[in-house]
Order: structure tokens, then sequence, then C-alpha cells
């Protein structure tokens, strides 16, 4: 009966000792993915420039109340950028909305994001008009335009193309890029999302920035 | 000596004043038959081969072993528990290197001293079914081994050993990555300009046509003539070798911004420099500060002219820029970036995505 004890005793030592390596095994298993999935950067939804330059400036454009728009003025916020135009049928409201949505499911951090929407059709839209557009979205929103020299200039510095696009009876549209961009808390252009992002992704994207 | 804690069946864990500095795992000595102690090192320390000791652990589990107030050296202790057996062996633990007193628990400071016969350890009931003929329990004999042999000398639990050894592992890969750089990918520079313009054809060209597609642009003044000869053979080159890179789907394009030139210019251009399969642009004007001056960030001067390429992706992002001074033909290194570039787009899903991220985030550009 010994004997029997004996030639069990390695045995149950193996075993054990596997077990111990198995048990070791699944754990750095887990700890690599909870490493990956929590500890790694936040993996954004829009495309991230690494080493960004400062934003392109804005010189020649007006705020809605009538200032000179200066990017130094959002300096500690995320500014979301926005090319646009008041009778944008679908495109300008959906991520209008989209982003009010995202800013109110940031609750008070929320505060810190701004939407700065470019009216690219100076001829139709005066700077009162944009002001009450974006505001019937959200407060915290802001509007900006200006004459055609200045806003070709800082919009294809934005990557941004507009033209008059086709007659609709007496309105017209203007086509345009619908890219939204993001300059961070520093003023750096970090960041572009495609048009008709989801809320979600926008929401954790800005958390990010935030 | 000076325990830091004793207690009957117990074990003791004490610092010894007559050693300090980081002292090793282990040390030994044996008794003999006679009881006369035949340490493996100088007797005076008691504790091995002479190397200093911060701490002592010693088996103390049979009664009448209490160390406190003795000041007894560990190793005696351990001999006159044993008794006048064969052979005995005393080990002394660094308890910098164990851990606490909790963790050489009694089963383990039992065989620490490997000799002593299980009814003077006082630990017969528990390990009776792996106890030997002898009497001595081997499992537990085993497991002092790996505690005494350094080979699991720091006594953690499981999951702190995998966690650590997760944490060490992606580590090392990442440095591994950032090192070899198994992927490389082009870098994000920045946005490409927009911009809607007239081509040589009279058809309106607008960034968004580049939407989706690989763009690779290059910039030539209006009636550059033979001086863009080699521009224009990389170009047509590169065109017809792309077609075989794997872009997934996406489309490769090649315009050539004519600066300076109205559409007319350009076509002229254009047919003078056939066989060139690139779509002729011409741009002028404030366009041509805000599109080729500030975009693509190119001198606007026709005299200051020098051959220039920018490979523009799907996303309108320039990934390559190429500011040549002479008009050495590189087609090569521009489908070898093409080629990079096509590779993050066949793996822009899934895992694979995260190591192209991950390799952005590391910098391996080529």
């Amino acid at each position: 009966m010994t004997d029997d004890r004996e030639s069990e005793a390695p045995q149950h030592a193996g075993l054990r000792r596997s077990l111990l390596v198995a048990g070791a095994l699944v754990v750095a298993v887990v700890a690599a993915w909870a490493a990956v999935t929590i500890a790694a950067p936040h993996r954004f939804s829009g495309t991230v420039l690494q080493a960004p330059d400062p934003a392109p400036s804005m010189l020649g454009l007006m705020r809605d109340d009538g200032s000179a728009l200066d990017l130094a003025s959002f300096h500690g916020e995320v500014l979301l950028v926005y090319f646009g135009y008041l009778s944008c049928p679908d495109a300008c409201p959906t991520t209008l909305s989209n982003v009010a949505s995202a800013r109110r499911r940031l609750g008070s951090t929320g505060e810190r994001v701004r939407l700065l929407m470019i009216s690219v059709d100076p001829e139709r839209d005066s700077l009162a008009e944009i002001g009450e557009y974006v505001r019937s979205f959200d407060e915290g929103f802001v509007g900006a335009t200006g004459d055609h020299a200045a806003l070709d200039r800082v919009a294809a510095q934005y990557g941004i193309f507009f033209a008059r696009g086709a007659d609709l009876g007496p309105e017209y549209a203007v086509d345009h890029t619908a890219t939204l961009m993001g300059i961070d808390t520093d003023g750096h252009l970090r960041i572009i999302w495609p048009a008709g992002i989801d809320i979600d992704r926008l929401v954790a994207d800005l958390e990010e920035l935030l | 000596m000076n325990p830091l804690r004793s207690g009957l069946g117990e074990d003791v864990l004490a610092p010894d004043p007559r050693n300090s500095g980081d002292g090793p795992l282990t040390a030994e000595g044996s008794v003999g038959a006679d009881g006369v102690g035949r340490d493996s090192a100088d007797g005076a320390a008691g504790v091995g081969d002479g190397r200093p000791l911060d701490h002592e652990v010693v088996s103390v589990e049979t009664p009448g072993a209490d160390l406190n107030g003795t000041g007894d050296d560990p190793l005696d202790v351990v001999r006159r528990v044993a008794g006048p057996t064969d052979h005995h062996r005393a080990r002394v633990l660094d308890t910098g290197r164990v851990g606490s007193v909790d963790d050489v628990g009694a089963r383990d400071a039992l065989a620490v001293d490997d000799r002593i016969p299980r009814e003077a350890a006082g630990r017969h009931s528990a390990r009776a079914e792996s106890e030997d003929d002898h009497g001595w329990d081997r499992e537990a004999m085993r497991d002092a081994e790996h505690l005494v042999d350094g080979s699991d000398d720091w006594r953690l639990p499981g999951w702190t050993k995998g966690l650590i050894l997760g944490l060490v592992v992606i580590f090392v890969a990442a440095m591994l990555f950032a090192v070899l750089q198994p992927v490389r990918v082009l870098p994000r520079i920045r946005l490409a300009p927009g911009f809607a313009l007239v081509d040589a054809d009279g058809q309106t060209i607008t960034s968004e046509d580049g939407r989706g597609a690989i763009t690779l642009y290059t910039f030539v003044p209006a009636g550059c003539g033979a001086r863009c000869d080699g521009v224009h053979t990389t170009m047509d080159e590169v065109a017809l070798l792309a077609d075989d890179i794997d872009l997934a789907g996406a489309e490769f394009r090649t315009v050539t911004l004519v600066m300076g030139a109205d559409p007319t210019e350009a076509a002229s251009d254009r047919d003078a420099a056939a066989p060139s399969g690139s779509t002729w642009v011409a741009v002028d004007g404030d366009a041509l500060n805000n599109v080729v001056g500030l975009g693509f960030a190119r001198p606007t001067d026709p005299s200051a002219f020098s051959p220039a390429f920018a490979i523009v992706d799907g996303w309108g992002m320039i990934r390559g820029e190429y500011r040549y001074s002479t008009l050495a033909d590189d087609g090569e290194k521009l489908l070898r970036h093409i080629d990079i570039l096509g590779s993050e787009l066949r793996n822009d899903r899934g895992f694979a995505s995260f190591v192209y991220e991950a390799a952005h985030a590391f910098q391996c550009y080529p």
C-alpha cells in the first residue's frame, strides 16, 4: 500500500504543476488581452494625424457675432470644424445633430467641445442667420463665413472642396466635402471623421481628445 | 538573535545581527549521527558558506524550539531538534527573497531541514500518505527543494506570476515591434488640399474625385518642355506598374498639376509630353497659391521648379512627399511606397488593423 501511495505522489505533483502552468498561461493571455484592450491607446474612429501641425489659420473669416475668427479663442477646447451651408438638405443637419447629441452625451465635459460651422455659401447665408441656425442645434455651436477668397484659402488648407452645384428651381445646391475635423485643445488638427460618423464612436473619440 | 516572530510549532524569521547586506537564498549545514555539527561553511555564522544574510528561517516545529531570547544559532536549534539521526541539513532562507513569515509556511519550513524525521518535525498527520518508509515527507521535501534551490524563490500567487509574465511579454513584444518594425506604414502627413479645377479636356476635377482612390500628384510649370520629361516618364512608369499592386480594390490615379496654365495650355503641354496617361489639370491664380502653395507646400514660381511628387490616400491625406533636387528616376521608390499603402488597405479590418495602427503609433515609416 505504501508503494502505491509512493507512486501516486509524483503523479499528483506533476498534475498540480501542469495545472499551475496552464493556469499561469491562461492568466497571461487574459492579462495580455486586458492590456491591449484597456491599457492600449484609444483607437480613433476617425483618421488620426500622428504628428499634427497647428490647424491652418482661418484669417479672413468672421464669426457669427461679427468678430474676426481666431482659432486661439478656442484654446483649451476641442473644436470640431465643419464646412456646410444653411440650405444643405441632409449632410449638414445630420452632422450638426450628431455632434449636438455627442456633446450632450459627454455631460459636463461636453462643454469643452465646440462646433464651428463655416458656411461655404456666403451669398445666401448671413452671419446672423448662420449663428441662429447652428444654435438651433446646440447653444455651444459657433457659425462663421467670409468672402470667397478667404473661404477658398481656408477650405483648401482643410482639404475641403466646394463649388456651386445643380440648380434646384430658384435655389441651388453647393457641393462640398462633408468631413468633420477635430482640432485638439492645443490647436493641432488631429483627426478627420468621415461624413455620417456614428455618435457612439464620436463620443468615444471626443472623450479621448478631452 | 532578535526574532521577528516565533512560536511553538511555527517558523521563526529573525534578523541575524552577525550578517548584513543582501544575502543568498540559502545556506546549509549538516549534523552527523553523533550530533556534532558539520557545517558546509564556517560554523561561526552557522549558516552556510559565510555569505552575508539578513534574515534566517528555521524549522522549529518541535516543542522546545522556541528561539525567543535564547540567542541560539538557528542551525544549532535545528540540530538539537533533529536529534542524533543520520544526517540533517538545515537551510536558511533570506526573507528578502521569500517574502513574509506567512509565505514560509510550516510545510515548507518542515522540509527546509529535509532530513528531519517526520515525528521530530511533528507534522506526521497532514502528510502521512506521502511519507516514505523512513517517515519522511517526500512531497514536502520536493516543494522545499523548489523553495530552497531558488527555482521557486519568489513565492507569488500563480495569477500574479501570470500577470507579470503577460506584461513582460507585451513589453518585449512592443519593444521588438518598435525595433524590428515588421510592419511599415506611410505617415499621415497632413490633409491634401481641397480643390475644384479644370483639366486639359475642360472637365471639372475636384479633390473629391480622389476619395477612396490613391492619387499620385506631380507639379510642373506651364511650358516646362524637356525639363519635365523625367517627371512624366516617372509618372507613366508608376502608373503602368501600379496596376500590379493589390490596392484592395482602390483605384490608382495620376494627376499632373500644370502651374500657371489655363486648360488650353495644359492640353498643349500634355500633348507634347505624350504618351503620359496622367490627368493634366490647369491651376492658376488664387487656386495656385491655395492648392499648390499652401496645400502641397510646393513653390509656385516656375523658375523655382524641381521635380516633386505627392501620394494622397483615399481619405485625402498626404502620405508621401518627394522633393527631389535632381531628375533622378525614382519610380521604384514611389512604387514601393504605394505597395506599403496597399498593404495597409488590405489589412484595415480586424486584428490586423490594430497592428497597422500600432505601426503608426511607433512611427514605423520607411
